[in-house]
């Protein structure tokens, strides 16, 4: 029998994961790619808000839809946990630095 | 500033700081020699509304005040870097709070009660849970900066 | 009552908590380990007032955000950046991050009581002081020297009314 609650707790995972790495792409693209940045804000009304929507679009969307196809094995769960975290980490050191970058080393015409 | 802005701005940080409080909370009950799960299940929910609510708040004033009235004196001032780095890091890390908040209430609500015994799951949610933590006091500490760069 | 005297009342009792708890929840140790161990009944004592202290340790962190709105609403930005203030904030970073890791059981009881100890007392010390116009650093270097000096007088506190040492 499948374990329903550790298979919904899998697939919300895989998609933090992909929703995080959307907000990490979206915001460095945004920022070397003027038209990707202006199109959020065109289509959202603000850059900021379209970030927002979409990420949560694809944590929610992902989150169901992984459901019917994810592990519902407890050592997929952990590992699952492990990798959302260095996801997290990974993803906030990356835009972090961009931004230093952006402000101290990149030139800007 | 308007008063709804305000308001607003100050649901956004006292918000937040319980947001920060709970998911502190929920990584020091995570230790506990007796687990327990209602006090978990508790925080966990207290963590991930409080990270939407200042989300909404403070979004809005972002969207709608930041931009126009705060980001240019903060640019001009003495310390630009306040927006071009502190801020723009801000809008984006903050992103991630209310998905690791809605994973970590997941793992509690439906884990709880193999959280005492399995002892590979419980460090691998505190994981989740200390970043999220991390991540919401360096929000807080951002915008400490931020408010102290805004000189109106 | 306004704004400013209803933080100023929350912000102290919550230092009064958190500062009396762990003074006295430092007390208690001590003469709970005087046997040798911690029984049932000194453990109850002590799990009470560590909990009142983490009570303090919440009124004094919401109260103290709420000092911080209130200077971003009333013009006084500047204050925001006072190093005394963010040297505040990093020795509350300590204390926080001092109970996590004894809750953890990853710091040695007698680092994380000096700690403790210091933190509480530094922080009370900083809201206090008034004219010490001296860098971030220099007080985190004051900070430090204190977080030693504590371990110290803990220690030979131990010695004399424990007869051992505890490092």
């Amino acid at each position: 029998m499948k374990n329903k609650k550790n298979k919904l707790i899998n697939s919300f995972a895989i998609s933090a994961i992909l929703a995080i790495v959307f907000i990490v792409f979206a915001v460095i693209f945004g920022e070397l790619y003027k038209p990707f940045k202006n199109w959020l804000a065109g289509a959202f009304n603000h850059h900021w808000i379209g970030k927002s929507v979409i990420s949560i679009m694809i944590f929610y969307i992902f989150g169901f839809l992984c459901y019917f196809k994810i592990s519902d094995r407890e050592e997929i769960l952990i590992y699952m946990l492990k990798i959302v975290f260095w996801t997290a980490l990974a993803g906030a050191l990356l835009i972090t630095s961009f931004y230093l970058y952006e402000y101290f080393l990149a030139i800007h015409q | 500033m308007t008063q709804t802005l305000s308001i607003l701005l100050s649901v956004h940080i006292i918000i937040g700081v319980i947001g920060i409080i709970a998911s502190y909370a929920t990584l020091l009950w995570l230790f506990k020699k007796n687990i327990s799960v209602r006090l978990l299940k508790i925080s966990s929910i207290t963590a991930f509304v409080a990270y939407i609510t200042a989300w909404i708040t403070g979004g809005y004033y972002y969207v709608v005040y930041y931009g126009s009235n705060v980001k240019p004196i903060i640019k001009d001032g003495p310390n630009p870097w306040a927006h071009s780095i502190i801020m723009e890091t801000k809008e984006h890390i903050f992103l991630f709070l209310p998905l690791l908040a809605f994973v970590i209430l997941l793992t509690v609500w439906f884990k709880g009660n193999n959280l005492q015994e399995n002892r590979p799951l419980r460090n691998a949610l505190a994981l989740v849970v200390l970043i999220t933590l991390i991540i919401s006091v360096f929000m807080a500490l951002g915008g400490v900066i931020i408010s102290g760069s805004a000189r109106l | 009552m306004d704004l400013h005297i209803f933080l100023i009342t929350t912000h102290l009792i919550g230092v009064a908590l958190g500062v009396g708890g762990a003074t006295f929840g430092g007390i208690l140790y001590l003469k709970a380990l005087k046997d040798g161990k911690i029984d049932p009944m000194e453990g109850e004592w002590l799990s009470i007032i560590f909990t009142t202290l983490r009570v303090g340790l919440v009124i004094t962190v919401l109260s103290g955000f709420g000092f911080l709105l209130e200077y971003r609403m009333t013009g006084q930005e500047e204050r925001l950046l006072d190093p005394r203030l963010w040297a505040k904030l990093t020795i509350i970073f300590i204390l926080v991050s001092n109970a996590l890791l004894m809750q953890m059981r990853k710091i040695p009881m007698w680092l994380g009581e000096g700690l403790s100890i210091t933190s509480w007392y530094g922080a009370l010390t900083l809201g206090i002081i008034r004219g010490a116009d001296y860098s971030y650093f220099t007080f985190l270097i004051f900070y430090a020297i204190a977080v030693f000096v504590i371990i110290g007088v803990l220690s030979i506190i131990k010695k004399l009314y424990l007869g051992k040492y505890f490092i």
